[in-house]
């Protein structure tokens, strides 16, 4: 036997590369399949396999091709591509570099979800109005999902953080595979049979849209519509959505969410309990305040000032009264002084004693009677002369 | 005594009666009725808050489909 030539990794790869390179049929072909595992890198390039019932082959399409992809690529959907094939010698693989990609249908799981979704949609099953409300502190949470792996470590977790005594009952389910919906079927009838919580979680970590399929059951979307406890969805990640979410009560984006919107933080409600308890001391104080002073303000102004001021002001009207009365009588007084004083002098004026200061007299009859002619006197008549300073009787001759 | 209330609606009442008791608008046996209420209810949340227990259990199924509740030990996978 001829002695056998040995070879190294490189030198293998390499040859298999150029075989590959030089093979026209490889350096162009167009290949159909189903995309799993589609990542866009924020580089702008496309990572993806491609697979059918069979077989799975790598493909990378770099941003200079993937830019003119009028679609969005996603995991389920039915493309054909178009690139050649390369090897990676490095790694000792070979992958399809894609310079287009074009959808041909979807596939077929998508299009079961699609039909499934738009079943139940068109039945209401979707509509706000079954949405049951979340309670704001559940007594006791309810968790349907695998008892192992980082989901139930983080819903643990999260919500122990949040609010330390946390009150979880777990129904380990199937997350994966054949018997998804049936496991956690049995999850949400057991929680609704004995009653004992007042929110369920349905929770699974992200995965494929294949590894999620399993959430896409028309049975199991029954079951939680039906459900008198309220549900909480947490199946995959952000941007994986299935029909267990479309028709549960709350979706969460991710299991530890699902906590965060089921628990409270412990310290918000100590806080706000405090905050409305401290509301209440400050607002009864001021109210009593407020009153206090209603109290004095009605002492001061209402009660004691006012009767006060219209005492006074009675009695300031009186006093005015009684001056202006006072005022006219004594000008009252002064007219008739003055009158009198006028008809004193005119009596004055004609007074007879005047005359007889003048040296006149009157001379009188026996009867009184003042005599102004001499036919009024006869011989031997008494008479009577009054002068300025007195009488005397004289007989006529 | 129908239902009890639960611990949010208990929470609300709280904040309305301070709400209300800042509006001012009660007249006085209103005002210290509620402020008696709300210093009662702000205990009770406290009470209700501290009363829960950490309790973490798992619910399993026997043959016969009956369902038992035990303990919660988490295994690395």
């Amino acid at each position: 036997m001829d002695e056998e030539k040995v070879f190294n990794v490189s030198q293998v790869n390499k040859y298999v590369k150029m075989i590959i390179d030089n093979d026209a049929f490889l350096n162009n072909i167009n290949i159909s399949g189903e995309i799993t595992n589609f990542k866009a890198h924020y580089t702008g390039h496309f990572y993806f396999t491609l697979k059918d019932e069979n077989a799975t082959i790598k493909c990378v399409m770099f941003k200079s091709n993937a830019q003119y992809v009028n679609f969005k690529p996603e995991d389920g959907m039915k493309v054909v591509i178009n690139g050649s094939i390369n090897v990676f010698e490095r790694d000792g693989v070979y992958q399809v570099y894609c310079k287009s990609m074009k959808k041909s249908g979807l596939g077929e799981l998508y299009l079961a979800y699609e039909k499934l979704k738009k079943k139940l949609k068109d039945e209401g099953m979707f509509d706000d109005i079954h949405k049951k409300e979340i309670p704001f502190l559940p007594k006791r949470v309810g968790v349907i999902t695998s008892r192992t792996g980082a989901v139930i470590k983080d819903i643990i977790n999260v919500s122990t953080r949040r609010y330390p005594n946390v009150n979880l009952l777990i129904y380990p389910a199937s997350v994966q595979g054949v018997n998804v919906a049936s496991t956690v079927i049995s999850g949400i009838k057991a929680f609704n049979k004995i009653g004992n919580v007042d929110v369920i979680i349905i929770a699974r970590g992200g995965g494929s849209f294949e590894d999620l399929f399993g959430f896409n059951d028309e049975f199991l979307a029954r079951e939680i519509f039906n459900s008198k406890i309220p549900i909480v969805s947490a199946v995959g990640h952000e941007t994986d959505f299935t029909i267990c979410d479309f028709v549960s009560d709350l979706r969460a984006p991710t299991p530890s969410a699902a906590a965060e919107l089921v628990y409270p933080k412990y310290s918000d409600i100590v806080s706000k309990i405090s905050v409305d308890k401290n509301r209440n001391i400050l607002a009864i104080n001021g109210y009593l305040n407020r009153k206090k002073e209603y109290l004095e303000k009605i002492k001061a102004s209402k009660l004691e000032k006012v009767p006060y001021d219209m005492i006074n002001k009675n009695r300031m009207a009186i006093d005015k009264i009684i001056t202006l009365s006072k005022n006219v009588v004594a000008m009252k007084i002064e007219k008739y002084k003055s009158i009198c004083e006028k008809n004193i002098a005119k009596i004055d004026a004609l007074s007879p004693l005047k005359t007889l200061i003048r040296g006149y007299s009157v001379v009188k009859n026996e009867d009184g009677m003042i005599i102004k002619s001499k036919l009024d006197v006869n011989k031997d008549d008494n008479l009577n002369i009054t002068f300025k300073d007195g009488n005397i009787d004289v007989i006529v001759k | 005594m129908n239902k009890e209330k639960t611990f949010e609606e208990d929470l609300k009442e709280l904040e309305s009666i301070a709400n209300n008791l800042e509006n001012g608008e009660l007249n006085l046996d209103e005002a210290i009725k509620e402020f008696e209420k709300g210093m009662k209810l702000s205990k009770e949340c406290t009470k209700k808050l501290d009363l829960a227990e950490k309790k973490i259990n798992i619910l399993l199924q026997d043959d016969q489909g009956n369902l038992k509740e035990e303990e919660f030990v988490y295994e690395e996978q």
